[in-house]
């Protein structure tokens, strides 16, 4: 039903927009609350997509029962204490996880703990929606007449995934606790931070620099009992709240983990440097959003000036990419296109392994500038019938230049499925003083003839 | 890819008559690490810049750079502040693109840009277009960079008149021209303009072949030098 059909239905009724990352934060969020109940708790998903959102909050529960005197009152308490939430819930527990999720999906019955031994008998006596299915499949099976999960179990195994595929097998055996299905497992980071406040503004760059050289060492301090390393670095500078002036807020990405201060502290001074300090900033703060583990470096005999080079490079680019902006450092990857400006694309991907195999292929000639837009440029041509002629003179930005060699065409189609109509003849010409230039040539043509030709310079050897 | 010195014979049968000890280094060899090379070019002709005799350099700087343990070459920077280099016409001229990094830094930033890869030890070469006058501060960081990394800097200058035109602390300058080419060579004329050690003046020609991408080094000789050309340098 649309929104329009539900308020002809009902005048007053009252719509909130779907807002799935919000109810994903606030999912993650309630399981890490839940953390308190037992170390292990997870997302779920009530399909196999798991791109999909996930519905599910799994806990186990195994061993942390006896601090809370017994499963029932730990169920109790956890009913309790999100029923003063008010949330809504279904729950169950079961000794699998598929069980867990079809007992809480079947819902009605008091479901509280199941013994190994009953829970064959129960799982019987359940619908097949809870083996948890995909639409085609249920559908199948109620057209079959299999409608508990009983009827399915007494078919024969090896005949199911010839006849549902083999998510249905798969399914049962998590259901039953054959195949174990893994957890992933919600981890509660609390955000790495620290921040220094002063009651008058701070205006000089180097005291800046000394205000994040001690913030970093609290940090890093906390970095080394996780053993990560920084991803990305968020300065944030809070100007005397009388100026009315704005936040700012810095950004820095590394390419690999680091908690060398030495680094990190020449990226801040990098990044700072920019800063407009004039009327000075009173809070300083120093997130760490984004970290993971550090892998143990193994020192390598031979090739220790290697990886100490490529670390040096690491560094360097990173340094690059907190002043000069992240599309300004990139690396080319030739890409397998024949129009000349589609023919590379720059990447800001570090790794080594993005050289293709175009790499590889002769490429024609090709001018090292090219202008980003051909510009329209007058030439004079050898006379021709059909407006073919090889060029002899053009004119650019008020010079003539009269081309003494035109070595061409050289013809590229347009790339007609991507809306380029337009044939090129691409032409390497060289003028009395020895420039060369990279000029094209568009022919406009209705049935056999060519109406006009139109010229262009595309770039230079330079 | 080859580099041929034409009049090599010549010359060896010159130095054999003569007991030459000096003999004159070619383009490739001037190109040493660690060092500030300068080409220049002349902002009269358009601004038709010397870039592939800047790749040649650059080129010839990362292949004198092989690393003797691991034998892999080292990188090459490319700072393009106009952003009109384009990638695939390097990678004909044998530049694999893993070894490529490129640089598009606002023109405030291309000396920083230049100093901060010269100084990185896994830089071969830096190729970096400097079209403002640099100050003697910004002459003197680039050579120790250059020294520090052992890379070498090719610097693309402006061949501007006045007092500016005498700021440099380049181990070589060159004065590019382009050259009238053939049909499917193209040109250009290197005059040596500054060096330790070798005889200013010197003209070179380099050829770059079209069809197959070879570029050639030919030693012109005196007779033909374009002295008018070195005046307007110096």
């Amino acid at each position: 039903m649309s929104a329009a059909e539900a308020r002809a239905l009902c005048a007053n009724l009252h719509c909130i927009d779907e807002d799935s990352a919000g109810d994903q934060r606030a999912l993650d969020a309630l399981g890490r609350w839940l953390i308190r109940f037992t170390p292990v708790v997870a997302r779920g998903w009530d399909d196999n997509n798991t791109d999909s959102m996930p519905s599910v909050l799994f806990l186990d529960l195994t061993g942390s029962e006896r601090l809370f005197g017994g499963i029932d009152r730990l169920i109790d308490r956890v009913k309790l204490s999100l029923a003063r939430f008010g949330i809504l819930t279904q729950m169950a527990v079961a000794p699998t996880l598929g069980a867990a999720w079809a007992l809480a999906f079947t819902g009605g019955v008091p479901l509280a703990i199941i013994d190994s031994a009953l829970l064959s008998a129960t799982l019987e006596k359940l619908p097949v929606e809870s083996l948890r299915l995909d639409d085609e499949i249920l559908r199948n099976l109620h057209h079959l007449g299999l409608h508990r999960v009983g009827d399915v179990l007494t078919l024969p195994r090896e005949q199911l995934p010839a006849r549902f595929g083999p998510s249905l097998l798969k399914r049962i055996d998590q259901l039953t606790g054959v195949l174990i299905e893994p957890l992933s497992k919600l981890v509660n980071d609390p955000p790495i931070t620290a921040k220094m406040e002063f009651d008058a503004p701070i205006e000089s760059l180097e005291d800046i620099w000394l205000i994040f050289e001690k913030l970093l060492s609290s940090v890093v301090a906390e970095l080394t009992c996780q053993n990560h390393g920084v991803r990305q670095l968020r300065l944030i500078f809070k100007p005397d709240r009388g100026w009315g002036l704005p936040t700012i807020t810095r950004t820095i990405a590394l390419s690999r983990p680091h908690r060398d201060r030495a680094t990190l502290l020449n990226l801040i001074r990098c990044e700072t440097e920019r800063v407009d300090c004039e009327h000075g900033f009173v809070r300083f703060q120093l997130d760490v959003p984004l970290h993971e583990s550090i892998a143990e470096v193994q020192t390598q005999l031979f090739e220790q000036r290697a990886v100490e080079e490529e670390i040096e490079l690491d560094r360097l680019l990173q340094r690059l990419r907190a002043r000069l902006g992240e599309t300004a450092v990139i690396r080319p990857q030739l890409i397998e296109a024949y129009l000349p400006e589609r023919a590379w694309r720059g990447t800001q991907d570090d790794s080594q392994d993005n050289a293709t195999a175009v790499a590889n292929a002769i490429l024609p000639p090709r001018p090292l500038t090219l202008f980003p837009m051909p510009i329209e440029i007058r030439v004079v041509c050898e006379p021709s019938d059909d407006r073919t002629g090889d060029p002899r003179q053009f004119t650019w930005m008020g010079n003539v230049h009269r081309l003494m060699h035109a070595v061409g065409p050289e013809r590229i189609a347009g790339e007609w499925w991507r809306g380029h109509h337009h044939t090129r003849d691409y032409y390497d010409a060289e003028d009395e003083a020895g420039r060369r230039f990279w000029l094209f040539r568009v022919l406009h043509t209705r049935g056999d003839h060519t109406i006009s030709a139109r010229w262009f310079l595309h770039g230079r050897f330079d | 890819m080859r580099w041929v010195t034409a009049n090599h014979k010549k010359l060896l049968i010159h130095e054999k008559a003569f007991e030459l000890t000096h003999q004159p280094a070619g383009f490739e060899e001037s190109i040493t690490s660690g060092a500030v090379h300068e080409l220049l070019f002349q902002p009269t002709q358009g601004d038709i810049l010397p870039l592939f005799p800047a790749l040649a350099a650059a080129r010839a700087a990362v292949r004198n750079s092989v690393d003797a343990v691991s034998q892999s070459p080292r990188r090459l920077a490319w700072v393009d502040s106009t952003g009109t280099f384009y990638p695939p016409a390097a990678m004909g001229c044998a530049i694999s693109p893993e070894r490529l990094c490129i640089l598009r830094p606002k023109p405030a930033d291309v000396v920083w840009a230049t100093i901060e890869s010269l100084r990185c030890r896994s830089i071969g070469a830096v190729v970096a277009l400097m079209m403002q006058p640099l100050t003697r501060v910004q002459v003197r960081r680039l050579q120790l960079a250059a020294e520090m990394g052992g890379g070498a800097a090719v610097l693309i200058r402006p061949n501007l008149a006045g007092a500016a035109a005498h700021i440099y602390a380049a181990a070589t300058r060159w004065l590019v021209t382009p050259a009238p080419g053939e049909r499917t060579i193209q040109r250009w004329q290197l005059q040596l303009v500054h060096g330790h050690g070798r005889q200013i003046g010197q003209s070179f020609i380099l050829e770059k072949n079209r069809a197959s991408g070879q570029t050639h080094f030919v030693h012109l000789p005196a007779s033909l030098v374009d002295h008018p050309a070195i005046q307007a340098a110096s």
